[in-house]
């Protein structure tokens, strides 16, 4: 069987996740095997060992002062303040429910909004490298926050799907950066679907 | 059967040709009672939503217009399934309808335009619990989260979900209901608490629907409509097909 959804352009077809089929533990299998693909083909962009941790994999970019940058929210400052440590997961929930509604409506994510949460007029879609950041960023909160949990991972099993389909036209030794976090991202995904599998005594543990 | 059917004179129904508006017909059907009217919205689809899937609980197998038909029950039928269309909005701006079950294509949500008008009430069946489970696919959400499956009747308003619950009901499925549940379970167990909901509501002498008879009122699960006001809820989106197994494999795990 073949995993289809990461084979889609999902901004293409609106309806690629609805009515899909259940198909049973070999569906999953598919899955764990695409996504163990898709890993092992970035293993070598996980720069921790490097770096020592992902906040100094970080290229050098200024942020503005916080609380002032909510202000005109950008995405990839979000992300940083997160990765940095900065601003702790509990405060960025109620803008990743936001940044995550938008994509769930749109499918895609706009690298600025206001704080009536709406895109800004001269905001652009953001890149893959802040695609990656932010599939980070969900992974690591959807792993510790119990109530949004599978809203999060929902999205972030999305974003992945949509990140691995444009894997191929990516140029490896330029995303360095992106590709470590979506490495890290895809680690936090496995995880956390293992972990709830385990609670479900699921013989696909380890798949 | 049809003269033995009651004609509801301010009943009507929003539908668009799906297993959940074939169940809701036959619910009502089931009732003893017909709609005084009908609006289809792309009433040739074939989109998957549409599916003719053959099963024992309700007849999935005729087309909406078709039975509307047999039953003599007057509708408008329309090729768009846009329902932001000016000229779908416009039928309920002047409707006299006082009641309408919505079942519109998926994914639509009525937006305040429909809401213009001050004399109708439209009613929606949720597939889950209210106010915890709002959005799409929350069936699927409620079974990784507790295990169970809800479904709730509600006036729609404005906000997403969020309107006056009338009546909610939990379901207790077997694991072939539960993968059956796109195309089968999930307009079923609508189709129950739509039938509850209305039955809840029936005045025989008038013909009419009112709200909430008071002689029907231990229909309406008051405890379970109340259970949660204050809680916001949490809004959910069209299940990614892991979590859909993860669902699954958890509810058979049970």
């Amino acid at each position: 069987m073949e995993y289809i959804y990461s084979n889609q352009n999902y901004q293409n077809n609106k309806h690629l996740y609805m009515y899909t089929k259940i198909q049973g533990a070999e569906f999953l299998d598919a899955f764990f095997s695409e996504r163990q693909i898709a890993i092992d083909s970035m293993k070598k962009y996980n720069l921790e060992h490097l770096n020592g941790s992902s906040a100094n994999v970080l290229s050098n970019m200024p942020i503005r002062a916080f609380p002032a940058m909510l202000v005109k929210m950008r995405i990839d400052e979000l992300v940083i303040l997160f990765i940095s440590e900065k601003m702790p997961y509990v405060q960025m929930v109620p803008y990743l429910e936001f940044i995550v509604s938008r994509f769930e409506a749109t499918r895609k994510i706009y690298d600025r909004y206001n704080l009536n949460l709406q895109r800004l007029s001269n905001s652009n879609e953001c890149s893959f490298a802040t695609y990656s950041k932010f599939s980070f960023l969900l992974s690591e909160v959807a792993r510790v926050h119990d109530q949004k949990k599978y809203v999060f991972l929902n999205c972030l099993l999305k974003i992945n799907d949509f990140l691995i389909f444009h894997l191929p036209f990516m140029n490896y030794a330029k995303q360095g950066e992106a590709l470590h976090f979506l490495y890290k991202s895809l680690m936090n995904e496995k995880k956390i679907l293992c972990d709830k599998l385990v609670e479900n005594e699921s013989s696909l543990v380890g798949a | 059967m049809n003269n033995k059917l009651v004609e509801m004179k301010n009943l009507g129904l929003f539908v668009y040709d799906s297993p959940r508006s074939r169940a809701y017909i036959g619910a009502l059907i089931n009732l003893g009672i017909k709609p005084a009217w009908a609006f289809v919205v792309n009433y040739t689809s074939h989109d998957p939503s549409g599916q003719f899937v053959k099963t024992a609980l309700f007849d999935n197998d005729t087309q909406i217009v078709n039975t509307l038909e047999k039953y003599d029950i007057q509708h408008i039928k329309v090729t768009t399934d846009n329902i932001k269309n000016p000229t779908v909005i416009s039928m309920f701006e002047l409707c006299e309808m006082e009641y309408i079950v919505y079942a519109g294509p998926p994914g639509a949500i009525l937006k305040e335009k429909y809401f213009r008008n001050p004399k109708i009430k439209f009613i929606h069946v949720h597939p889950g619990s209210l106010p915890e489970y709002k959005g799409s696919t929350p069936m699927y959400y409620s079974l990784l989260e507790t295990g169970t499956i809800c479904a709730t009747s509600l006036f729609l308003s404005e906000e997403l979900d969020s309107g006056e619950i009338i009546l909610s009901k939990e379901f207790k499925l077997s694991l072939e209901e539960v993968k059956n549940m796109d195309f089968i379970t999930d307009p079923w167990i609508r189709s129950i608490v739509l039938s509850e909901t209305i039955a809840s509501m029936i005045d025989h002498k008038k013909g009419l629907l009112i709200k909430c008879c008071p002689e029907f009122s231990d229909v309406v699960n008051n405890d379970v409509a109340n259970q949660g006001r204050g809680v916001k809820g949490t809004t959910y989106y069209v299940i990614h097909p892991v979590l859909k197994h993860a669902a699954v494999l958890a509810f058979s795990h049970k």
